[in-house]
């Protein structure tokens, strides 16, 4: 009786936002997968972005059952999420909406700044988003971040550094725009590893809005209440490649560990 | 960019029949939106997976999408309700459900076995009249009601456990609550729009979870 949700990313930064579905629902039943065998994302077209997307959502829904399915992947949410909406029965739900959402609720300016990956950057799907809120967006690809997360240097004095200089770029650039930012949007699913390093670095003023954060709260609203809270939550992880080191880096984004992780065939 | 291409290589796989699909062959109207929430509600009370025609993706044309879902679902409902003349317009009855209703039938005849249809109607004994090719079918006569569908399901789909018409009003009455919300969400006020099918199918569903629960409880 409990609700299975499918969650998806091209990789495993996805876990992010299963760790925050998780402590939305706890007594939810949760099915994640990760195309690691055909990542990045972000260097294939928007064709074949929404092919493989949609094979992986149709994974989720057809053979695990998922009744509800959150795409844990921005460049996926921003290339393929009609795509993915089209291949499926089921309610989709993407990173981008409710991170903007927040970003709408929280900044009295209405001007905001997002740093994400290179491809979510050239999609400016959160600009777009930002836009049908009214807001203004300033976006930032930093690309540099990812392999320091993967890394594991979450809380190193390099990436501080990095972080701190992709910031001053960005406030220099939304500045010389005549703009006054009080909100910046983790637009990656990486990043709320850093999200103490970023909090750290932006001007007193500036809030920090954790997109994996957002789209869990989304998600919560939209799924309802669970009954059973107190269970443990069950999660089964698949992954189409590189299953250990899946299950190595996994739990750290997921903030325990993530158990055995199947290895699952999508096709080319 | 196009995505078309790849949007249907990712859709189209082999036809094959879902065994608990129902296609819904119903007038969408908007005197007709609470019975159509109760089809919704009555089928995810019994596990069964509703379909409607605007629920599946593509720019096809509307019959080959329609003709692709019978074949798909297992099952299909065909309500005859709205064969009277329509008081909108040119007062033209719909025969938009009686044509679908003749698809199927084809479709059950060439395939035996392999779809079963039933026929609602709002009114009894008019289907002698309206339809009396189908003369020895016994249609489930709803009276335009909410209950009248449920116990209209419950009628069909005899050889399924299904939960008694007050628990499945309980769900109904959780969906219709959150209709206006889904609306909102989907941005739309067209509760038959894919979207808006897809996103109650999901409410209907967890209603149908939380009500069976508490009655386990």
């Amino acid at each position: 009786m409990t609700p299975t949700i499918g969650v998806f990313d091209s990789g495993f930064g996805g876990l992010t936002v299963l760790k925050a579905l998780m402590e939305r629902m706890p007594g939810a039943r949760f099915v994640f997968l990760g195309d690691t065998a055909r990542l990045p994302y972000g260097s294939k077209s928007q064709r074949t972005i929404a092919r493989y997307a949609a094979e992986s959502a149709q994974f989720l829904v057809n053979q695990q059952k998922a009744e509800f399915l959150v795409i844990a992947c921005n460049t996926a949410s921003a290339l393929a999420l009609d795509a993915i909406d089209s291949a499926v029965d089921v309610p989709v739900l993407g990173v981008i909406e409710p991170g903007a959402a927040a970003a709408a609720e929280h900044s009295k300016t209405g001007q905001v700044m997002v740093i994400a990956t290179e491809a979510t950057v050239q999609s400016h799907a959160y600009a777009a988003a930002c836009k049908r809120r009214g807001l203004h967006g300033v976006e930032k690809a930093c690309p540099l971040l990812v392999p320091l997360v993967e890394e594991g240097w979450t809380d190193h004095p390099v990436t501080a550094e990095v972080v701190r200089i992709y910031l001053e770029e960005l406030l220099k650039e939304a500045r010389g725009a005549g703009q006054t930012p009080d909100t910046l949007v983790l637009g990656c699913t990486h990043y709320p590893l850093l999200r103490g390093v970023f909090e750290r670095a932006v001007p007193e003023g500036v809030r920090v809005i954790d997109s994996a954060e957002a789209t869990a709260a989304e998600a919560a609203r939209r799924v309802g209440s669970v009954p059973g809270a107190a269970e443990e939550p069950r999660i089964r992880c698949f992954a189409t490649d590189s299953v250990e080191k899946f299950e190595r880096l996994g739990s750290r984004f997921l903030g325990m560990p993530v158990g055995r992780v199947e290895l699952v065939d999508l096709g080319g | 960019m196009d995505l078309r291409k790849a949007e249907s290589s990712a859709k189209l796989s082999p036809l094959r029949v879902n065994p608990n699909a129902v296609f819904l062959n119903i007038p969408y109207d908007e005197d007709f939106r609470p019975l159509y929430l109760a089809y919704i509600v009555g089928l995810c009370m019994m596990d069964m997976k509703p379909w409607i025609a605007s629920g599946v993706p593509g720019g096809r044309r509307r019959l080959s999408r329609i003709l692709e879902l019978i074949q798909r679902c297992r099952y299909s409902i065909h309500d005859l309700s709205r064969v009277e003349l329509s008081p909108f317009g040119l007062g033209t009855p719909r025969f938009n459900m009686p044509l679908e209703l003749g698809m199927t039938i084809t479709w059950a005849e060439l395939k035996e076995k392999s779809h079963t249809w039933f026929v609602m109607e709002s009114a009894p004994r008019r289907l002698d009249q309206s339809t009396s090719d189908l003369g020895g079918t016994d249609p489930n006569i709803h009276f335009g009601t909410v209950e009248g569908v449920l116990s209209g399901l419950r009628s069909a789909f005899v050889h399924k456990s299904s939960p008694p018409v007050p628990k499945m009003l309980q769900a109904y009455r959780i969906v219709e609550s959150n209709v206006q919300k889904t609306l909102e969400d989907a941005g739309t006020h067209d509760i038959y729009a894919a979207s808006v099918f897809k996103e109650l199918c999901f409410v209907a569903l967890r209603a149908s979870q939380l009500t069976l629960l508490e009655e386990n409880q």
